[in-house]
């Protein structure tokens, strides 16, 4: 399914992207400054385990640092939605036959509410791709378009750009893969 | 909390796509669930506020369990919705085998949910060779008939053979995991089991023949319960076990087998008397004890094991264990001097196939981020770290290997 943008709507994000943003360091102004509302599922900020590296250490491994999606829902930058009617509920035990809990709890509120979902996962990009067939109201985007829009709304400097995408894969152990929409952007915004 | 969010109307919504679950599976779950929790169908339908013959045709599979209905259910017995849809249908017989093998078990601490997650691991490994189409093969020996013959000098016997028809020479086995998994088609886990548990081992026809050692256990000792459990599956594979570390008093014949199985196996008879009588001609005043760490270092095993093993050969007079009083302190301080390092320790959880499958799947696209995590018993970030050590990164672009792909094409027909 190709990742359209609707400016100014609902955009579910999924824990891989949730993780990734927060390793970036630029989590904050890519809330501020991208034209969508973004938010995420109770499942997905209270349930999963969210971590990523901390800075380096002098020896050792190391540390982990826990996420805390709620400091963003305070701020306002951030909704986070409970799956509690019927109908997403039922969507969600159809995704949850295929995906984990808080995959399936982010594309159901996104079926039901006709979001946008930010993931990286193939198999909920897949998955997503047969139902969006049937649910127009529904669109996929992924990290490196979430950070391309972000670099070119903020007019971030080249050295910047590479220290947020080296930080996702140092402190998030995440790489586009080849053929991803921005793959080419990313790979040249590292060099 | 205060909703923003607005449902909206489609007309696609209703014919989402998705894996057709089977409601008889999925009953069978939520009663194992359930009795995990120790809940009763009466307790159970009081939350649901549903009459207990519901809930007794819900674990049947004769009622279609409701979305909401899921959602509490899964709620209630603390387990991922996505788990109670996924795991597929029971292997057969295993989950009354681990109850049976407990009940005969003299334990103090609370097993079964150690059993649990056995048979949840066992599944898991089954699921994922589905999945990747790559069924584990098995080249197991036929089960080694107890009656009638000394145990010890069987298991002498049988150890002789398994390296034999293995291949396995008479040298140390150092990745003894790898070799019976690869070799034989043993699925080989290691738990934080309590204290007093040493292995686990249960066969099924569907899934093989599994086995369990405990991780908090030194290296040495998981390799020799790893060697026993082997024995246990070749002489009664059909009775599951629970293994507890020194608690038979009068050990039965099967238990004497795969203890001394396990002996044999890892320091076979022959290298070792060759290369004790090496040292022995080197020695004017005869072995000594740092000869015997040296000994137990290079076959993997620990000092006492060693010493039982060359009395059990006659290589040393019966009693030198008693008279060495090999007390681990000074062991590890005569270890330290010869600069012997502990043996390196296997400590992942999952056989590296394991990992290996998993980790080709969500390659494909099989299996979900969050999937792969649950699978390998971690977070997201525990997962993509393991993805990333397995693939190989490689110059600015990252191309990754991908796992999957076959080194050869397969001509068609």
């Amino acid at each position: 399914m190709p990742a359209r943008t609707r400016q100014g709507g609902l955009l579910l994000l999924d824990a891989c992207c949730l993780i990734n943003l927060f390793a970036s360091g630029r989590i904050e102004a890519v809330l501020g400054l991208l034209p969508y509302r973004f938010a995420t599922s109770e499942l997905v900020a209270d349930r999963e385990v969210l971590s990523i590296r901390g800075a380096p250490r002098t020896s050792g491994e190391p540390e982990r640092v826990a996420l805390t999606p709620r400091d963003f829902e305070r701020a306002g930058d951030l909704e986070i939605l409970p799956v509690t009617s019927e109908r997403e509920q039922a969507q969600f035990v159809r995704f949850a036959a295929e995906l984990d809990d808080g995959e399936a709890s982010v594309c159901a509120l996104a079926v039901v509410h006709g979001g946008g979902v930010a993931t990286d996962d193939r198999k909920a990009l897949r998955i997503l791709g047969r139902v969006g067939a049937e649910v127009p109201a529904m669109w996929t985007i992924q990290t490196p378009e979430l950070l391309f829009e972000w670099a070119r709304r903020s007019g971030a400097a080249a050295p910047e750009i590479r220290d947020a995408l080296r930080a996702i894969a140092d402190r998030a152990s995440f790489y586009p893969r080849l053929g991803v929409p921005r793959y080419d952007w990313w790979v040249r915004s590292l060099r | 909390m205060c909703r923003e969010a607005r449902e909206i109307e489609h007309p696609g919504e209703n014919i989402v796509p998705v894996t057709p679950v089977d409601q008889r599976t999925l009953g069978t779950r939520l009663r194992e669930a359930r009795e995990a929790r120790n809940w009763t169908q009466r307790q159970v339908a009081d939350r649901l506020q549903v009459a207990r013959t519901t809930v007794v045709a819900i674990e049947k599979g004769e009622r279609r369990v409701k979305p909401a209905e899921l959602v509490e259910l899964a709620g209630l017995y603390g387990q991922p919705v996505s788990d109670l849809l996924q795991r597929g249908a029971p292997a057969e017989d295993l989950a009354a085998q681990l109850r049976g093998a407990l009940a005969a078990a003299p334990v103090d601490s609370d097993l079964l949910p150690h059993l649990q997650e056995f048979q949840a691991l066992c599944e898991d490994y089954a699921r994922l060779e589905a999945l990747c189409e790559a069924p584990l093969r098995r080249r197991y020996p036929p089960e080694v008939e107890l009656r009638a013959v000394d145990p010890e000098v069987a298991a002498e016997d049988v150890a002789a053979g398994e390296r034999s028809r293995l291949a396995l020479g008479e040298g140390p086995l150092l990745n003894l995991r790898e070799v019976l998994e690869a070799d034989v088609g043993l699925r080989i886990f290691q738990m934080d089991l309590p204290p007093e548990a040493a292995g686990l081992f249960v066969f099924t026809q569907a899934l093989g023949c599994c086995i369990a050692v405990n991780r908090q256990h030194p290296p040495e000792e998981r390799r020799a319960s790893v060697a026993r459990e082997y024995g246990h599956f070749l002489t009664s594979r059909h009775r599951a076990r629970i293994t507890l570390a020194g608690r038979y008093e009068r050990r039965p014949a099967a238990e004497r087998f795969a203890a001394a199985f396990a002996r044999a196996f890892l320091v076979p008879a022959a290298g070792l008397r060759r290369r004790f009588l090496e040292v022995e001609r080197e020695r004017s005043r005869g072995v000594t004890l740092g000869d015997l760490c040296r000994l137990a270092h290079f076959y993997a095993v620990s000092v006492e094991a060693m010493t039982r093993r060359l009395e059990e050969v006659r290589l040393v007079p019966s009693g030198t264990r008693d008279r060495l009083r090999l007390e681990e302190p000074h062991v590890r301080e005569a270890q330290r001097l010869l600069g012997l390092g502990r043996l390196g320790a296997d400590d992942e959880i999952l056989p590296p196939r394991f990992v290996a499958l998993a980790v080709e799947a969500w390659q494909k696209g099989d299996l979900s981020e969050g999937q792969l995590a649950r699978l390998l018993r971690t977070d997201r970030l525990g997962a993509r770290e393991r993805v990333w050590r397995l693939e190989t990164t490689s110059g600015e672009g990252g191309e990754t290997i991908d796992l999957a792909a076959p080194l050869l094409a397969r001509s068609a027909g």
